[in-house]
């Protein structure tokens, strides 16, 4: 492991990721585009209060989300051995948000069971994916794995089509509409608070075992012989991923992309290695997300949702990634 | 435990993955140490399925696998990585590790899971990797490698594990002569330095290429075992194949015509 690569995935981007935040906080409409001074957040309490209730809470938000989907992104990818998977093709964001549109439609968004139906209905999306990608008789493995999720992702949203028919359209319709879409306008620090508990013991238990994670990603019986429990072990880190996402997704509502475009440009800055792919991928998710909801809250006077922004640059980046890797792989 | 190698006994093995298909019958056997041992027969044979028994990745349906006197199956995780290692007969590997990285994972058996890999380690797989002659490429992405260089670091890989027994499914099956004589040097060797090694083939001269002992095999049985000049004769390939096969050896070199 190269000193170079070490340093970039242990102290640059988090450099990085810390001065994005300080000037996100400066950041914004007030007192006029683009933002305040410093030496204004001292003076004028109106911007204390707003910096500290208002960007601070959707700042981290922002950052634990694109953590969460950076680095569950590059666990999935790993785990199915498959670089094409993210949570949003095996089922889990979609499972995610139709169990939060249930009960927000059954239970009108109670805190506690929202999360809770999102994460039920994430595994079970994941689950559903990947028993039903084993029983396919068609392709390889990776190609099954994408196909079931493709199905599987089409059942909850065609699920979560219905629900929307059913939903009050005065009410319940545009709260769910704008959540879909993916945004951090009005998360506060009780949604912070939400998510923290699940996310950071998750995240930490996805950092701490990511050597075992590039063992993983070898076939099974090759880990088999290294000695690792690969069944629980691989559970475990599923469970932690998917518990992660769905309870960032709880709150944000479907951003996509940031799960399958970050870990492929963590590896290709810091190599496949996940002792340095995996922090890559959560400290560039942070970075990613939070300058996309940079954007998404500052460039015009009103909202444009976060996912819309994500699906745009990460769809762009993607394709981009694509054709230099091919390029790449040639040589 | 390279001066007393352990003893691996297989007491009446049998193994299917369906319950009224065997796939292995019975076998008993005791592996030669120290020695290399070549199971040999046509496709479909069971000879996979023996090694993977034998790596207690397959759970016989009956019978015993004993490592000196004690059941295979009461090993803990880490002692049967530390005592088996495996080098399949190819391996997917869909990101682009550098070929350290990869012969680093071999280091998982001294490893807890939280655990990351030391100087210690990275000298045992620059060791692993010197031991195969890949030294020079282990920058590289093991992706873009020959398959001659992947099976050298598959082995590698396994050999990052010192295992004290080295079991490998068709090593030399795909490869074109020259490389086919590098994994066989490197085998040799490691017979020499010690290492009990195991592997499987299909094809009779490969076998008498490089094996010590042979373990016959055809439909889930053992046509016969024991060491190459009782083993590989006329007869017994015959049989072995189920069709007139011809072993002579010719100024100290084995020829098998059919």
């Amino acid at each position: 492991m190269s000193r170079r690569t070490l340093l970039a995935s242990g102290v640059l981007l988090p450099a990085l990721l810390l001065l994005l935040v300080l000037v996100s906080l400066l950041l914004g409409r007030y007192p006029r585009p683009p933002g305040m001074s410093v030496r204004l957040l001292w003076e004028d309490e109106m911007a204390w209060e707003l910096v500290t209730n208002l960007r601070l809470p959707r700042i981290c938000t922002a950052v634990l989300l694109g953590m969460t989907l950076g680095a569950g992104g590059a666990v999935l990818q790993m785990l199915f051995r498959n670089p094409l998977v993210e949570p949003g093709l095996l089922g889990v964001s979609q499972g995610a948000a139709f169990g939060a549109a249930l009960s927000m439609l059954l239970f009108q968004g109670s805190v506690v069971l929202l999360p809770l139906s999102a994460g039920t209905f994430a595994l079970s999306g994941l689950a559903l994916s990947y028993t039903l990608a084993r029983h396919l008789k068609f392709g390889g493995w990776v190609m099954r794995l994408v196909l079931a999720g493709i199905v599987v992702s089409a059942l909850f949203s065609s699920g979560l089509g219905l629900l929307k028919s059913m939903a009050d359209p005065r009410r319940e319709l545009p709260e769910l509409t704008f959540w879909l879409l993916g945004g951090l306008w009005g998360v506060s620090w009780a949604d912070v608070q939400r998510m923290v508990p699940i996310v950071v013991p998750a995240l930490m238990i996805i950092g701490l075992m990511r050597w075992r994670i590039s063992i993983l990603a070898l076939e099974e019986v090759t880990a088999f012989s290294l000695g690792v429990a690969a069944g629980r072990e691989r559970a475990l880190l599923v469970i932690a991923a998917v518990a992660a996402t769905a309870s960032v997704v709880a709150v944000a509502g479907l951003v996509g992309w940031i799960g399958l475009l970050v870990p492929h440009i963590a590896r290709r800055l810091l190599g496949a290695d996940a002792r340095r792919s995996l922090p890559g991928s959560l400290w560039l998710g942070g970075i990613f997300a939070l300058g996309c909801d940079n954007v998404a809250r500052s460039l015009t006077a009103g909202e444009i949702p976060l996912g819309i922004l994500t699906s745009l640059i990460g769809a762009l980046g993607f394709a981009i990634i694509l054709l230099r890797g091919t390029k790449v792989a040639r040589e | 435990m390279k001066n007393t190698p352990p003893i691996l006994r297989l007491e009446r093995i049998a193994f299917g993955y369906l319950e009224d298909m065997p796939v292995l019958r019975e076998i008993s056997l005791t592996l030669a140490t120290g020695a290399l041992t070549a199971i040999l027969g046509p496709n479909g044979g069971g000879k996979t399925t023996l090694l993977h028994v034998l790596l207690g990745w397959l759970k016989p349906r009956s019978g015993a696998l004993l490592v000196n006197d004690r059941s295979l199956a009461s090993f803990s995780h880490r002692e049967r990585s530390r005592l088996l290692g495996l080098v399949p007969q190819s391996e997917f590997i869909p990101f682009e590790f550098t070929l350290l990285e990869y012969v680093l994972l071999g280091r998982a058996p001294y490893l807890g899971p939280l655990e990351m890999p030391g100087g210690r380690d990275v000298d045992e797989a620059r060791r692993a990797l010197a031991r195969v002659g890949l030294t020079s490429l282990s920058e590289r992405p093991v992706t873009h490698m020959s398959g001659g260089e992947r099976q050298l670091a598959m082995i590698a890989r396994a050999l990052a594990q010192q295992p004290a027994i080295l079991l490998l499914d068709e090593p030399t099956s795909h490869l074109d002569l020259a490389n086919r004589r590098r994994v066989r040097d490197v085998l040799r060797q490691l017979v020499a330095d010690g290492i009990t090694v195991v592997c499987t083939t299909h094809d009779p001269a490969l076998a008498a290429d490089m094996a010590d002992a042979l373990i016959l095999m055809r439909a889930g049985e053992i046509v016969a075992a024991g060491p190459i000049e009782n083993t590989l004769t006329s007869e017994k390939l015959s049989a072995t194949y189920d069709l007139p096969v011809k072993a002579r050896r010719v100024e100290g070199e084995w020829l098998i015509t059919s």
